[in-house]
């Protein structure tokens, strides 16, 4: 695991897609904090809650090559043919991703301390949205390594997980979509529904839909309410995608084509 | 050392390695050979773990690869037909990487790179980009991959494929000099290469095993097997039925003609020799002799040769 | 969980397919990779289902119980004077809140921001109790007749409706925040100051839930200052708030438990007048409040006709407070008056802010049994001025005025007057909330009126407040901040990349 993790670890920053990631990272945080901090406040909570929605980028970016090129490559053949648990590349190659993301984030910290130096507050809401960042960048990170697990090109690995984690992102929408869609359908008057239970029955189909979402599920640390089960659920799901992952490679030894 | 035991692969419908037994004495190096798609890569990636086999066994120093991956993987170092280079990383770098895959004591660590640089030559090259490097070099990194962890087996595949005279020399040098204590296996579709390095050879093709024999036995197979390449000057078929005349040869074939210069492969039934008599029979003609030699079996010829029993070619 | 069965469904079916092809195909010597590949794709499915039932029952069990809101002001999360009173209601208790909008998106920097969360929090942890729809009239139009079908309420776009039973009530988004109107007079513009979203839709629940113990009438047409304010200070004691405008024909109503006379800018007609001392006399509870700023040519001279029934009078002038420590302003018009010993212990303040007060005054008189209280008072440096030819000037008395007083005569027959409107009028209340201790005092003047035992009062909540200095955010601070944040570091970052890349290219 640990010569994985160093392996993958060192290459982000030998190969320089690791600095690339961070000037990313580094650019964008800075401009939501820059412009926040011109206008007079400073929520870093909802600087955070913002940058989530750029691991639509950043993360098919960090996860694409982990595993697709090493099909490519046919390195892989190392993980097979020595004395290595599959399941320690697995948590090696997600460990090395979530580092990645860990030292990225040191930009935020500085940020923070600057606003704190500046009189401005850092809250309940902004620990909270912290603590979902990693979480939900653990759940993306097992996610794209997924995604980079299935196939040997980067770029379909990269597609996948942007279309997968762009789905989660709009997951509340979505789910509000066929909501109303459902409503307005059944609505008609051939149906000759109740419209409460009607409305009723939408409602809980949005909420069956909300339910599967990590970021409804944790909307609430930002401003400070913390809770335990969305925690749970987002490592779970992370733990799933790290499961099937290993699953996938394991495929070899069974799989006839 | 290693017994292989019924192996079967299967893609789809057609098996790629279709029940192959065999034993690998501890010690020994073994040549693995067969034409391009005889199921050479597969059943090594088998015995390797990085497929698994359809059915049947393999057992690694008494592990079963299956059963007992790590045991049995700890036992092997294995360089695959393309060898599992990353290009953006040193030589040294790799080394030190793959000694972490294979859990080298830190301690050792420095000494055996070095002494592993040393014995590929590529000492030199250490602190290069893979990418960077030449066929040859890259070929060399992946034999020093596999013998990193000091593995009591090596399992190489087709190892010269690809590289120049000079590095296949130096490669079955290395591979001389490493059978001294390893066991190694060696696949190859090169005959002569195989009989200059191995001890014994296991002849596959078409998934199946077609013999095992040791070296010398082979080579005993081959010597009865003899075909004359003949170039002269003259006229080509008065040479022909003067040459279709002597007693022991049994065809004569035209291979390539020039105005006057003529080249012909000649068969030969028995062991007798009949070169000079074909030197008596030129001189007697006054058809000057321009090259007489005997020309090497091809492998497809072998395996004819020993499926069917019989000697000789077309 | 039905859709991850689906998917197994499908899965298994085909492997089953497969495996059949295979089985009639193959010798049975390749059933080992067979059994990896049912074991492979079993245990994924396994795993599958189980983290989804796991995390259904774990959602299900400790939802709630492994919340913990650490947030300073608990925003978006109802406070257990909401929770005990929805777990005091009946189990079958339904309580509908309805948006009648599309569910609001994007909340950030809207008051929504607040609104939402809240009320998902409410339908959370009520136990089925509280149910939140978004119902936007214009796609069904049907919806107001369906909520309200004999058109009690007048019922909008953008409204949320509470409605259990047949007792529905109505909320616009704007007036869940308290907004500062010294902003609003000044510049025009709303600045909020204090959440009350979770005190608005608590308070409409109880109001379409509990059957209000006391009502209350304030007289309108008087030009008073608006007072929803204090009808959700009532109402969160059980108190009905009814409006009582000003007529040729007044009269109070029999089931008038307390009149209010919030901030009139004119006198009360004569006939009110007369109406109010027979209501005081029979017993009745009023309050008055009013001051020296919009009115400042009234001299009330019918409402202290009224108040001379008690002993008391408003008088013609305005207070300045001239102790340094006490005034607030320059000129002494706003200042902290002095709670006393009688009441100091009802409020968490010993003094309370006062602005543009009239002094309310004992006045000899021989009625008999009348018990006459100061509440607040200034300190003994106070001077009073008056309007002498429309201009304010300042008279030469210094002394100790009442702000506010007290007087219960032999029927029991209770006012409270107050000087200023800090008490009373929305100008006040909306711009300090509903934790202020003003608000405190007013509070409990009415509990002690109507004897209100039960209430339910929720705090208004200060919202969170990002702000830094503000020199910083203006001065060229800014610029260095993008010049790090935007070039130096992003910019760094390339370079360093570039030059790793460039540097091993060649190794």
């Amino acid at each position: 695991m640990l010569a994985i993790f160093k392996r993958e670890f060192s290459m982000y920053f030998k190969t320089a897609s690791g600095y690339i990631a961070f000037a990313i990272f580094a650019f964008l945080s800075g401009y939501i904090f820059v412009s926040q901090y011109a206008s007079g406040k400073v929520n870093i909570a909802s600087e955070i809650t913002n940058l989530r929605s750029f691991f639509v980028v950043l993360i098919p970016i960090v996860t694409m090559g982990l595993f697709s090129e090493d099909k490519k490559r046919g390195t892989e053949v190392l993980y097979y043919t020595t004395p290595t648990n599959i399941a320690s590349v697995v948590i090696g190659k997600f460990l090395s991703a979530m580092a990645l993301f860990g030292i990225m984030f040191i930009n935020v910290l500085v940020q923070m301390f600057i606003t704190v130096c500046s009189g401005g507050v850092i809250d309940a809401g902004t620990m909270g949205a912290i603590v979902v960042y990693f979480f939900l960048t653990a759940l993306f990170v097992a996610l794209g390594l997924f995604a980079s697990a299935v196939t040997d090109s980067q770029i379909i690995a990269a597609i996948f997980s942007f279309l997968i984690i762009l789905l989660i992102q709009l997951t509340s929408t979505i789910s509000a979509l066929i909501s109303s869609t459902f409503n307005s359908f059944l609505s008609a008057k051939v149906f000759n529904i109740d419209p409460e239970k009607l409305s009723e029955f939408c409602s809980n189909v949005e909420k069956f839909i909300n339910w599967f979402d990590p970021l409804s599920k944790t909307k609430d640390f930002r401003y400070g309410v913390f809770s335990i089960s969305p925690l749970f659920y987002c490592a779970c799901i992370a733990g799933l995608f790290l499961f099937l992952t290993y699953q996938v490679l394991e495929k070899k030894r069974w799989t006839q084509s | 050392m290693i017994e292989i035991n019924n192996l079967v692969k299967r893609y789809g419908n057609t098996r790629a390695v279709n029940g192959i037994s065999f034993t690998v004495n501890d010690g020994e190096v073994l040549g693995f050979l067969g034409p391009n798609g005889a199921g050479k890569s597969t059943t090594m990636n088998i015995i390797t773990g990085y497929l698994s086999s359809t059915s049947g066994s393999v057992l690694v120093d008494g592990h079963d690869i299956l059963e007992d991956p790590v045991a049995a993987k700890k036992n092997i170092g294995y360089l695959p037909e393309l060898p599992p280079l990353y290009f953006d990383m040193t030589v040294r770098e790799y080394l030190n990487f793959v000694c972490d895959l294979k859990k080298v004591p830190s301690s050792e660590r420095k000494a055996q790179i070095n002494k592993i640089l040393s014995m590929v030559h590529i000492t030199d090259y250490a602190d290069r980009l893979i990418g960077n490097l030449s066929k040859g070099y890259k070929q060399r990194v992946g034999m020093a991959q596999a013998m990193v962890g000091d593995p009591k087996i090596l399992i190489l595949d087709e190892p010269t494929v690809g590289l120049d005279p000079t590095q296949i020399q130096e490669i079955r040098k290395l591979i001389r000099a490493l059978a001294q204590n390893h066991t190694i296996i060696f696949s190859s579709h090169i005959l002569s290469e195989v009989q200059e390095v191995c001890d014994r050879v296991v002849i596959i093709n078409n998934g199946k095993v077609a013999a095992v024999q040791p070296i010398s036995d082979l080579s005993k197979k081959l010597s009865g097997y003899t075909r004359l390449l003949l170039s002269f000057s003259g006229p080509i078929k008065d040479v022909s039925n003067a040459l279709r005349s002597i007693p022991g040869i049994t065809s004569v074939t035209e291979r390539v003609s020039n105005v006057d210069i003529h080249e012909v492969e000649i068969s030969i039934d028995s062991s007798t020799d009949v070169r000079s008599s074909i030197f008596y029979t030129m001189v007697r003609g006054n058809w000057p002799i321009l090259e007489l030699r005997s020309l090497d079996p091809t492998l497809e010829e072998l395996f004819l040769s020993i499926t069917s029993g019989k000697q000789g070619g077309k | 969980m039905s859709k991850t069965n689906k998917n197994k469904q499908v899965v298994e079916s085909a492997v089953s397919k497969r495996a059949n092809e295979d089985s009639s195909k193959k010798s049975a010597t390749d059933t080992r990779f067979k059994s990896l590949k049912y074991y492979a794709i079993g245990l994924s499915l396994i795993v599958i289902v189980s983290v989804f039932v796991l995390n259904a029952i774990f959602d299900g069990l400790f939802s709630k119980s492994l919340t913990f809101d650490l947030s300073g002001t608990a925003q978006n999360t109802i406070s257990s004077v909401t929770q005990n009173y929805l777990d005091s209601l009946p189990a079958e208790t339904e309580i509908r809140i309805v948006g009648l909008m599309d569910k609001p998106e994007s909340l950030a920097g809207t008051p929504y921001e607040y609104i939402v969360p809240l009320l998902d929090d409410y339908a959370f942890k009520s136990n089925g109790k509280v149910t939140v729809e978004y119902i936007n009239p214009k796609t069904y139009p049907t919806i107001i007749a369906q909520l309200d079908p004999d058109s009690s309420s007048q019922i909008s776009d953008g409204m949320y409706v509470i409605k259990c039973g047949d007792r529905i009530t109505t909320l616009i988004p704007s007036s869940c925040f308290t907004y500062d109107q010294n902003v609003m007079a000044q510049y025009g513009y709303y600045l909020p100051t204090s959440n009350v979203v979770e005190s608005s839709f608590t308070n409409a629940i109880v109001a379409v839930t509990t059957d209000m113990s006391n009502k209350a009438y304030f007289i309108t047409g008087l030009q008073e200052d608006p007072h929803t304010s204090f009808s959700n200070i009532l109402s969160s004691l059980f108190i009905e708030s009814v409006d009582l405008p000003v007529s040729d024909s007044f009269a109070i109503p029999e089931d008038c438990d307390l009149l209010i006379l919030s901030g009139p800018n004119v006198d009360i007609p004569t006939n009110v007048a007369d109406a109010l001392i027979s209501f005081l006399s029979n017993g009745g509870k009023l309050i008055v409040s009013t001051d020296f700023y919009y009115n400042s040519a009234e001299h009330f001279n019918n409402l202290n006709r009224v108040l001379n029934s008690m002993n008391l009078n408003i008088d013609y002038s305005l207070i300045s407070e001239n102790d340094p420590s006490y005034s607030l302003v320059d000129g002494g018009f706003e200042f902290l008056g002095t709670v006393t010993s009688d009441y100091a212990s009802l409020v968490s303040s010993p003094t309370l802010r006062v602005s543009y007060a009239r002094p309310v005054r004992q006045i000899d008189s021989t009625l008999p049994n009348i018990v006459v209280t100061p509440l607040i008072y200034s300190t003994q440096n106070a001077s009073l001025s008056t309007v002498v030819d429309e201009q304010l000037t300042s008279g030469s008395v210094t002394g100790q005025f009442n702000i506010a007083m007290k007087a219960v005569n032999g029927s029991a027959g209770t006012v409270y007057v107050f000087g200023t409107n800090n008490f009373t009028s929305d100008v006040y209340i909306s711009t300090y909330g509903f934790n202020d201790a003003n608000v405190e005092l007013t509070r409990e003047v009415v509990r002690g009126m109507l004897n209100v035992n039960s209430s339910i009062i929720v705090d208004s909540k200060t919202f969170a407040d990002y702000s830094i200095n503000d020199n910083l955010s203006t001065g060229s601070g800014v610029s260095v901040l993008a010049t790090v944040f935007l070039i130096v570091i992003p910019f760094g970052f390339v370079v360093t990349a570039a030059v790793v890349y460039k540097k091993r290219k060649n190794l």
